[in-house]
């Protein structure tokens, strides 16, 4: 049974490390705590299922073409917000994206109705069995997905010379701005990457999830306290977090009550801020 | 006194009698709603100013003390028949002291840990209360309908009533502010807010008025919250603990200009009509319109004015001052 509920949360873990990761790069590098970034989520959900309704388009094979069409809708938002905010108060920096979320979340209720949608097609569903435990296929193909997904991510930041320059930035910015490193052109590249991994996110759990208009609010929070829970800053310390959130959730769901598994996850998230107030792997200076 | 205590307490009282000259003009019952709740998000937005504004916390979870004031006073009214006011006190003082046992750690965390410490603290007791059968549970407790009047802290035939209580309350706690921020108090939260490493190396006790800080913040929160309770004779955890309620007390001050007296009360003025009004006209049937108008109107918001009101009015200001200097200057080398 442990085994079977492990997997799941695993399974839960990887999709929530996607997420995570988008919102530890936009952290990293423009020291942005993007609170709209489960309403992104929503939009690349909606997104992919206008696909695969209009287009015919599956949503886990969607993914590429999502998470592309996020990467553009995250550099417009940079150019026409967030750009301007980052020079400003910290509190402006704080609130502009519980602007954005509250904005999004309603424009999807106004013109998409607040109805339940579920993608009807989808390619991948079914049930496997592996050894004891069985896992619903579906969610298997959204965590391979994921973890493709961040394995790119990953590789893109640490292979190519935009990826070094980005995290040269959220090492040092004004140092890297001494360097040559286009500042405004990489911190644009990074939002967007970081809406990208929110619409692959959003396109693998539109195959199986329900889709309404407040269904990223959750997933936004989870990830956010799985950020903080790695260490805001660190990416893979993100990626650990959500997977430790995603079993937390699931073993806790089970064994303690599902009305309790969300309080289960914040009951972890500040235990483990108070014992590490910068996180499991945070560093520097908030 | 000196001139600009004068001058201080005059705005004050000038400020008390345009609030109590307002219901003259308000006189459907919809007007007066918008003005209970500019009064509410007020006080809320000045409880979340001493917190954040000044002290530095930002708290994006005063839905917690809030919904917890609610429900303290609620519960002794419909179980123990206790009067609303006095189930005020008690809220008041209860989420204080919850506040500063919850403080003692928190007040370790800093910057976005705390802020989204904040927020989970705010989503973990509104999953306690929704599953605590004795308040209630999901459902919520009723406060049944009493005789109007002050004794009951009921009015059921006009809304005035509950206006002018707010207002009496936004009055308190302005004074109060008005006190911290020229006392010793107001000037060790600033202290903390800017740095508190240097603070407390300069003998700054942080931990101590962290724990103020969040204790009074919290206290005045919780009242607010049995003010609302009697205003909607209902509580309920999805009401009371709303992560939106967190949200609007924090874009309240923010737009307003937090870290000074007047900014909340400013935000609130200008920000709870648009949101009562957009959500009357546009949002009949709960189609997000409203909220869509107003999530648009937070980020303009923040793009353009970031230092909120009080600082575009101080930029006006010095723009004005200046130009007369110039004016000035030009008239002298020209005689």
């Amino acid at each position: 049974m442990i085994l079977q509920l492990a997997t799941g949360g695993l399974l839960l873990g990887c999709i929530y490390g996607l997420v995570s990761m988008g919102l530890s790069l936009i952290y990293g590098v423009m020291g942005i705590v993007n609170f709209a970034h489960g309403a992104f989520v929503m939009l690349a959900m909606y997104a992919s299922y206008w696909l695969s309704l209009f287009v015919g388009i599956d949503p886990v094979l969607g993914t590429p073409l999502v998470a592309l069409l996020m990467f553009g809708f995250g550099i417009v938002v940079y150019r026409a917000i967030i750009g301007r905010v980052l020079r400003g108060p910290f509190l402006a920096r704080l609130l502009v994206t519980f602007g954005l979320s509250i904005f999004f979340i309603n424009m999807a209720q106004f013109l998409w109705s607040p109805d339940y949608r579920m993608v009807q097609k989808s390619i991948s569903r079914g049930i496997i069995m592996l050894g004891p435990v069985f896992i619903e296929l579906p969610k298997l193909v959204a965590s391979i997905g994921s973890l493709i997904v961040a394995g790119l991510i990953y590789w893109f930041l640490r292979k190519t010379k935009t990826g070094l320059a980005i995290q040269a930035i959220s090492i040092d910015r004004s140092a890297a701005a001494l360097m040559g490193i286009n500042l405004e052109r990489l911190n644009a590249i990074a939002f967007g990457l970081g809406l990208a991994c929110a619409g692959a996110a959003g396109a693998l759990l539109a195959s199986y999830y329900y889709i309404f208009p407040d269904v990223g609010t959750m997933f936004g929070l989870v990830a956010l306290v799985a950020v903080a829970l790695g260490g805001f800053g660190s990416t893979e310390g993100a990626l650990i977090g959500a997977i430790l959130i995603g079993i937390i959730e699931t073993l806790g769901g089970f064994y303690v009550g599902p009305e309790y598994k969300y309080a289960l996850i914040f009951l972890a998230y500040v235990l483990i801020v108070i014992a590490r107030p910068k996180g499991l792997m945070g560093w520097g200076a908030d | 006194m000196q001139r600009d205590d004068i001058r201080n307490l005059a705005m004050l009282v000038a400020f008390a009698i345009i609030g109590l000259l307002f219901p003259i003009v308000a006189t459907t019952r919809f007007s007066q709603h918008i003005l209970v709740m500019v009064v509410l998000y007020a006080v809320l937005g000045e409880a979340w100013n001493i917190m954040a504004g000044y002290a530095g916390m930002v708290s994006i979870g005063q839905a917690a003390f809030f919904g917890l004031g609610a429900y303290v006073s609620s519960v002794l009214s419909v179980k123990y028949g206790v009067s609303p006011w006095l189930g005020m006190l008690c809220a008041g003082l209860a989420t204080a002291a919850f506040a500063t046992v919850i403080g003692l750690p928190f007040s370790r965390l800093r910057g976005r840990y705390f802020a989204i410490g904040t927020i989970a603290l705010g989503q973990m007791i509104k999953v306690v209360f929704e599953n605590w059968q004795w308040v209630g549970a999901a459902t919520g407790l009723m406060i049944p309908l009493a005789n109007q009047g002050f004794a009951s802290f009921q009015f059921h035939a006009s809304k005035l009533p509950y206006y002018y209580t707010g207002l009496a309350l936004l009055l308190l706690t302005l004074a109060f502010m008005y006190i911290m921020e020229r006392s010793k108090m107001g000037y060790y939260f600033k202290a903390i807010r800017e740095n508190e490493d240097v603070a407390s190396g300069l003998g700054v006790n942080r931990t101590a008025y962290k724990l103020i800080a969040i204790a009074v913040s919290a206290g005045i929160t919780g009242m607010c919250g049995t003010f609302l309770a009697q205003y909607s004779l209902y509580v309920e955890p999805e009401y009371m603990f709303n992560h939106s309620i967190s949200v609007t007390i924090a874009l309240v001050a923010v737009f307003g200009g937090s870290g000074n007296i007047i900014g909340p009360v400013l935000g609130s003025a200008i920000l709870m009509p648009i949101s009562e009004l957009t959500r009357a006209w546009l949002g009949s049937s709960g189609t997000g319109i409203d909220l869509m108008i107003y999530g648009a109107f937070i980020v303009l918001m923040c793009v353009y004015e970031p230092e909120g009101l009080v600082g575009m009015a101080r930029r006006i200001g010095a723009s004005i001052k200046a130009q007369r200097e110039r004016r000035g200057a030009a008239r002298c080398q020209n005689s």
